[in-house]
Parts: C-alpha cells; structure tokens; sequence
C-alpha cells in the first residue's frame, strides 16, 4: 500500500469507525459503508494532514483506487509529493 | 372538524438536573441547582461565568461516527426523544407515519458546530469548512435527525421564537392533532448555546445574573428584590402528543391532558416585556381550555430573573386571575435549571405536567429577599408535596415578543 493509501485508509477506519478489511482498491463507497458527503470529509481530511487543495469538481470516485490516485494526481500538481 | 383531545404519552428530557424525567423532577423538588462555574476551556475569557450545562455524554447514545455529525442541539433532542417514544411504548412499525410527525423549538440550532467552525475559519485560517457543517449548523437540524430516526412521514416543523420557541412548537403541534392534521407528534425544544461566541454576546445584552459569590448555585433569584438576571442553560425536553381516542384504544397510560394554548405577540418593544401582551396569552389560552381562571391551581412562570420580566408577569398574573392570583401558586424553575432559551418552554411545561402527576409544587430558589412588586404565593425555597392540582398552566415569553402558553389536566 502506498503512503497516500495508508492515509486515506486511516482517515476512513477513524472517522467512521470501519474495518480497515474493507478498504480494497476496488470498494466502492457502497461497500465501505460511506455517502458522497462522507467522501467530501475524507478529501477535507486529506487535504489538512497533506497540505494540498483538492478542487471542488474533481471530487468524483467510484472506488478507493480512484480516491488514492486524485490525492496523488494533486500531490504531484501542488508539489507535495 | 370536531375538535380532538390531545393526551400527553411520553416524556423525555436532558438537563442541567439530570437526563430523564424523574430524576430532573425529584431534583426541582429538592431545591438542586443546576447552576453553577462554567466548565470551559475559555471560561476565564468571560466576565459571567455561570451557567447551567448538562451533565452529558455523548459516547453513551451515539457511535463516534453518528456523534461527529450531530450537532450538541441534536444530541440532546434524540436522546429526549428516545425517552419519550419509550414511555409512550410506540413502536413505529404499528403507527402510521405519515400521520405522525415532529414540531421543536430551538433559539440559535446548531450554534457549537456553527462558533466552532467559525472560529477554524477566522481564527486560524482553515482553507475548508467540514462538509456537514450546514447540516449540523441549521436550525431544523434537530427536528430532521429525530424524523430520520423514526422514519416520520408528517410534519416536521421548527419554531423559532426566541425563548418562547419551545412552547410555541407544542402548542403547534397540539393543534394540528386536535384539528385532525396529525395524529402523534413528538413535540418540544433543545437548545445548546454555551459556546464561547454565544456567551459573548449575551455578556453584550447585559441580561445576565450576577454570580452570588457566596453561592454560585444561586445566582438566579427569581421574583427576589436582589434578583439581578437570567442564567443561561443548555438541554432538552421532548414529549409525545397523540389524538386522545388513538392513545386508548392502544392501552397506552396517558400522563395528563393538554387542554388549552395561546400565543400572541408583545409588539411594543423587542426586549422589554408587556403586561397587556402576556395577560392576554393567558387568558386566550384559559379561553382556549373553556376553564375559568379559578381552576389552574399552579403556574410554571416564565420567571427569568430579570428585575423587568418578574414584575410584569406578576402584574400579567394578577390582571387575569383577580383575586385567584394570591391564592394559585407560581415558581419559576429557572431558578434551578437556569434559562433553556429555546428548549425553556418545553422543560418548564415537562416541569408542569410532572406535577400534576405527583401532585407536587416545586419552588422557587433563591427567593430570600421579598420585592412589594412581586407579591403573589412563589412556593418560596421549599416545594410542596401532596397538593390538590388539577390545572397546570405554563408561561413563555420571549425577546421579540411572541408569548406562548400552555394549559394542562391532571389525568
């Protein structure tokens, strides 16, 4: 798992108390047990721990692969890789 | 449409004297207070410290998850709920939901996530806002998370009155029952106000009690001639209200009836209290119960503790009731739970039907000093056990002006 994975994974299991089993690259919010607002909380979260800004409207995952590779496209756009 | 009776259920409260009915009654009783050294992080930041908290902790109803996006407004309001729908021994499969619904008041909502977040944003610059802070932060969040719980298809309605709101949501919901719009409704107020920026600004109105240095539980001396403003508190008090002839067809126990609500407006001025304003809610609620003024044998007063509201309730009280105003009693509780703001009218009105049902007076605190301006029986410093009590009435005033009062039967 790359750092940005193991972050994304802790904020999830933290936040809403669920089991770090769940978090595959291919779950879904569905099956991790989050909505979309959930996800809004986890890029808010990110954002604090990595120092970066995700913009408004890239926010659109469909699984936690999706979630992991926009913090890193934005990791690597903002220069805080 | 024939006017239905309106039974009273169930009860439910959070307090500053403790979270279920019995135990804030037993409380009131006992002459506890409820007041007392904020305890806060920034309490030394304030020039009045006092205030009346709940004792509550959130871990003991809600998972940390469901914790992080209720507001402290809403925490309170599903717990008394909880309370509430378990005493009336509800259960949502049997009912029909879309005829049953929720009516709450509150003054400020979700003012805690509101300051909070604020604070993050201009106290330290936060980029980004949490995402459920709208959710968290608007008024009828309280009442939407108490619909969500119990899947309630009805109304779902939020008062806001300032510190009339409470009464004003019951009174609204005991009137679409007894007009035949609803047939249960989960009805009262919560409020969670003491937060750093809330504070502050009550500080500014200069309504607040001076701490009694010797006793900071009795700072609030309502009716008392050394009386020198209100407390502020925080909690809720939900209760359940069902058509009369629903509620015994399903066996259930009925607490007492709520017979008669008015509501007016003040429309003199936007603190100061108006004898005409309150003296006409009373009667129009006595109107509305078709009780003459002789039968309610006590009165939860409004009673904030500020030398202005206690004369001229006093003055409200004796303009409606005659000759009766020396013989019925009148406490102010607030002297105890201090003032709920927003949840006031429904934990005073809690109050009101606990004693109907224990046939009890609970008294007014800290009233050691007697003002020839307040003059009428306070059941001064020591409650009353095994009194003849078959009328309840209970007063709410407000900032603003909008009065509201409540009629209720013992059963």
């Amino acid at each position: 798992m790359t750092a940005t994975a193991e972050l994304l994974t802790r904020i999830i299991c933290e936040k809403f108390e669920v089991d770090p089993a769940k978090i595959k690259p291919e779950a879904t919010p569905e099956d991790i047990g989050i909505d979309s607002l959930d996800i809004f909380d986890v890029v808010f979260s990110a954002e604090e721990a990595l120092d970066i800004k995700v913009p408004n409207d890239n926010v659109k995952v469909a699984n936690f692969q999706d979630l992991v590779h926009l913090i890193d496209r934005v990791r690597v756009a903002q220069g805080r890789t | 449409m024939s006017r239905r009776r309106v039974a009273v259920t169930g009860q439910g409260v959070v307090s500053p004297l403790g979270n279920d009915p019995a135990t804030f009654f037993a409380a009131l009783m006992a002459g506890k207070s409820g007041i007392g050294r904020l305890q806060a992080d920034f309490a030394d930041q304030l020039e009045c410290r006092i205030a009346a908290q709940a004792d509550f902790d959130p871990a003991l109803h809600f998972s940390k998850r469901q914790a992080a996006n209720l507001d402290r407004v809403s925490q309170f309001a599903l717990v008394a709920a909880r309370q509430a729908v378990a005493e009336a021994g509800i259960d949502p499969a049997a009912i029909d939901l879309s005829r049953t619904g929720i009516a709450l008041g509150t003054g400020m909502g979700g003012a805690t996530s509101l300051d909070e977040s604020y604070a993050r944003l201009y106290r330290e610059g936060a980029a980004r806002l949490n995402p459920f802070i709208v959710l968290m932060a608007m008024n009828g969040a309280a009442a939407s998370n108490i619909a969500l719980e119990y899947r309630l298809a009805g109304p779902n309605y939020t008062y806001t009155t300032a510190c009339s709101s409470s009464a004003v949501a019951i009174g609204e919901a005991y009137r679409l029952i007894r007009h035949g719009y609803a047939d249960t409704m989960l009805a009262g107020g919560s409020e969670a106000v003491l937060t750093y920026g809330t504070l502050r600004a009550w500080e500014a109105l200069r309504t607040l009690a001076k701490e009694d240095e010797a006793d900071p539980g009795a700072s609030c001396k309502p009716f008392s001639a050394d009386r020198s403003g209100l407390v502020l508190g925080e909690g809720a008090a939900i209760i359940v209200l069902e058509d009369w002839e629903r509620a015994v067809a399903r066996g259930a126990t009925i607490l007492a009836e709520l017979v008669g609500y008015a509501s007016g407006n003040d429309s003199t001025h936007m603190t100061q209290p108006s004898v005409a304003g309150q003296a006409a809610a009373m009667a129009a609620a006595l109107r509305d119960a078709g009780l003459p003024a002789d039968a309610v044998g006590y009165i939860n007063a409004h009673g904030t503790g500020t030398q202005l509201n206690d004369k001229t309730e006093t003055q409200a009280i004796k303009e409606v009731f005659g000759n009766h105003a020396c013989r019925l009693a009148v406490s102010s509780t607030k002297s105890m739970h201090g003032h709920l703001m927003g949840a006031a009218g429904a934990v005073e009105f809690l109050a009101c039907l606990k004693a109907l049902q224990e046939q009890a007076l609970p008294p007014t605190r800290n009233l050691a000093v007697p003002d020839p301006e307040c003059d009428l029986d306070y059941v001064a410093n020591q409650g009353r056990k095994a009194v003849a009590l078959d009328y309840a009435m209970s007063n709410s005033f407000a900032f603003g002006g909008t009065s509201a009062v409540l009629v209720a039967k013992r059963i």
